[in-house]
């Protein structure tokens, strides 16, 4: 940097000043607890102990042996188990069958199985007959299916949420900014589309579990009223539907904040442009695809990453809406519920729950610049601001 | 002239369409609102029987089923009202004094900083729960309204649209010139700097607001007290057994939590609207 002379330098260093408190608590408070939570996720931290050990990459992945071996006598097998679980903490058992009694071992880490040898070799057994009893087992974020199918969830229910919304909000804009129609009473529409948008998730998640309640909730009350069907439907006893609520709960939400996104990006684009496309003999359509949509690609792609981030966090809604555990079927177990039932419930077991948290950060991520990448256009492409905590 | 009428017919009819979609969607997002104000006011066994799109007389009633079980409603009001205002108050002193140190002056390591801060911007904020969580137990700040307001200081999205501000309205003549009255930097900021960005302040004290008063998983993860409860919490307790089918009651206790903010967004929602509006806007 070039050194500037007089007072002007000399006041410089008061930008330190100015930006302590919050690069302070921006450190402490939000910085530290995320890399703190990334640390947890190579942790065994769990339930209510307070002190806990590296355990590499084991919550990510891992494989664990399962070992049977045969042709022990009963007060061998007995002792080993015994000492199995006292010397090392390993969980073993042991069963009868033709030859003597098997050996059962449980979830030996590969960092354990010298040890286990070097136990087993007072029996005699040596380290082939182990290799030979070997089963291995796949374990951590990779291999677990309760995390990939949460994260499908996500990507269920965004998608089912995002594609009407982003047709509908588009097609609100384009009506508003219509040059020919000139329609009125926007200042009263915006707020009221938008609306939805400013009440608590938690309340609302309340509220449609209650509007879709079985058997006498007003939806079903509507339903039958209307005579549009005979019997009243169980929504929160059905994946789909259930899925489905909480889709639009979210396109309820959020069509008003993308609609004033895109009339914003809308009237950015020069009237002129309208203006001589009309004056050609354009019609609507021929303007909608040749000038509208092209120059609101930017905000287009605004909207969907940052919708696409909010989609991945989703928990308040799915978390309350049925048993808090995303039933029926686990269908409405988004991530962040799973990260929340790891953590916060019955074996409170953080180190997993951070390693799903930033396995869930990363694939957002990863997911993010794939997208930037589709939709960035060889021209000239300007900096997305972000919504931030508006999301 | 036949064409100009005929296309003026058109014209008229796409705006009857036009006009008819809008109607649809306003009623769309007004409905499960109205519904659930209506409801508040209807007894249970009203409820039971069918729709009604007008209020009834039992609120009274209601509210003291939704009161007699727990429901501490003026406490969670008022722990609400105390840590929403606090941080916004918080957000928007801190971010403007922020924004301000990096417009104004120059200093080492100002860039690197900045791009760290618009880098967290995208980082969603559940990321360091577990971290944050561990941390204020240790810190003995679990139940506590602490870890509630104070990280209100560090908001980096309002940071960055204060700075946008700022870029467009300051003027360093202003500042020269009070530095030779003898202004100190920091009397100069309060007296000076944020009267003229208030309108920019007044957009993000909004958003920070209904933030605050509409977040739901923090306090859900560090507060167990009764007596801390906010609004939100309560209102969660609402799809426990505690209330069963007691629908006038839950409809009450909904409405009691969204009515403040629905109030709040009759007086804001221009400057709601026009702050969103701002979000999307190319730089």
């Amino acid at each position: 940097m070039r050194r500037k002379k007089g007072i002007a330098a000399r006041y410089d260093r008061y930008g330190y000043f100015f930006i302590a408190p919050f690069a302070l608590i921006f450190l402490m408070l939000q910085l530290f607890p995320i890399l703190y939570t990334l640390f947890l996720g190579f942790t065994d931290y769990k339930g209510l102990s307070t002190n806990f050990s590296m355990v590499g990459l084991e919550n990510f992945y891992s494989v664990v042996n399962d070992v049977s071996i045969p042709g022990f006598a009963e007060d061998d097998a007995w002792a080993v188990v015994d000492q199995l679980y006292d010397e090392l903490r390993i969980d073993a058992d042991a069963e009868e069958g033709d030859e003597g009694f098997t050996l059962l071992i449980f979830n030996v880490k590969k960092r354990n199985l010298a040890a286990v040898e070097t136990l087993l070799a007072d029996y005699d057994i040596d380290a082939e007959t182990i290799k030979a009893g070997l089963n291995p087992i796949k374990g951590g974020l990779l291999y677990d299916t309760f995390f990939w199918k949460a994260f499908r969830n996500n990507w269920i229910i965004w998608s089912m949420n995002f594609v009407p919304q982003i047709v509908i909000a588009l097609l609100i804009a384009v009506l508003f900014t219509d040059l020919r129609l000139k329609l009125k009473a926007g200042s009263l529409l915006k707020p009221l589309f938008y609306l939805p948008n400013v009440l608590n998730t938690a309340s609302v998640a309340v509220l449609f579990a209650t509007l879709f309640y079985w058997p006498v909730g007003p939806i079903n009350q509507f339903l039958s009223q209307s005579h549009l069907l005979s019997e009243s439907i169980n929504f929160y006893r059905s994946a789909g539907w259930t899925r489905g609520i909480v889709a639009f709960i979210q396109f309820w939400m959020w069509y008003g904040s993308t609609m004033i996104i895109f009339i914003a990006g809308i009237s950015g684009i020069s009237p002129s442009l309208y203006e001589a496309a009309y004056v050609d003999g354009a019609n609507f359509k021929q303007m909608f695809f040749r000038i509208t949509l092209p120059l609101l690609k930017p905000v287009a792609l605004y909207i969907m990453v940052t919708s696409m981030i909010g989609g991945m966090q989703m928990f308040d809604i799915p978390y309350l809406l049925t048993n808090r555990r995303g039933d029926p079927d686990g269908s409405i177990m988004t991530t962040p519920v799973y990260i929340y039932i790891q953590a916060f419930t019955n074996a409170n077991n953080y180190s997993y729950a951070s390693a799903v948290s930033f396995g869930l950060f990363l694939l957002t991520l990863l997911l993010s610049i794939f997208v930037f990448a589709l939709l960035r256009d060889t021209s000239e492409i300007k900096t997305v601001k972000p919504r931030g905590k508006m999301l | 002239m036949n064409t100009t009428k005929s296309r003026a017919i058109k014209t008229n009819v796409q705006r009857l369409i036009a006009y008819l979609f809008f109607f649809f969607m306003a009623t769309l997002s007004i409905v499960p609102i109205w519904i659930m104000l209506v409801n508040a006011s209807r007894s249970t066994e009203q409820i039971q029987q069918g729709i009604s799109f007008l209020p009834s007389v039992y609120l009274l009633e209601n509210w003291k089923i939704l009161t007699g079980r727990g429901f501490q409603i003026s406490q969670g009001f008022l722990n609400s009202a105390i840590i929403a205002l606090s941080s916004t108050l918080l957000t928007v002193y801190f971010s403007a004094m922020t924004a301000y140190g990096f417009h104004v002056y120059d200093f080492r390591g100002k860039k690197p900083l900045f791009a760290l801060i618009l880098g967290m911007i995208m980082i969603p904020p559940q990321l360091g729960l577990i971290g944050f969580y561990r941390l204020m137990g240790q810190l003995h700040l679990l139940d506590s309204f602490i870890p509630l307001i104070l990280p209100a200081i560090a908001a980096p999205s309002t940071v960055f649209f204060i700075r946008q501000y700022l870029r467009a309205t300051f003027q360093k003549e202003l500042v020269e010139s009070a530095r030779i009255d003898g202004s100190s930097e920091f009397g100069t900021f309060n007296r000076i700097i944020i009267p003229i960005i208030s309108p920019s302040l007044a957009t993000m004290g909004i958003f920070a607001f209904v933030g605050s008063w509409n977040n739901f998983i923090t306090p859900y993860i560090l507060i167990s007290d009764k007596k801390k409860y906010t609004l939100t919490m309560l209102v969660q307790l609402l799809r426990t057994d505690i209330y069963k089918t007691e629908f006038g009651g839950i409809y009450l206790g909904i409405a009691v939590c969204i009515v403040p903010i629905l109030i709040f967004f009759a007086f804001m929602s221009r400057y709601i609207i026009a702050g969103v509006a701002l979000g999307g806007l190319k730089e």
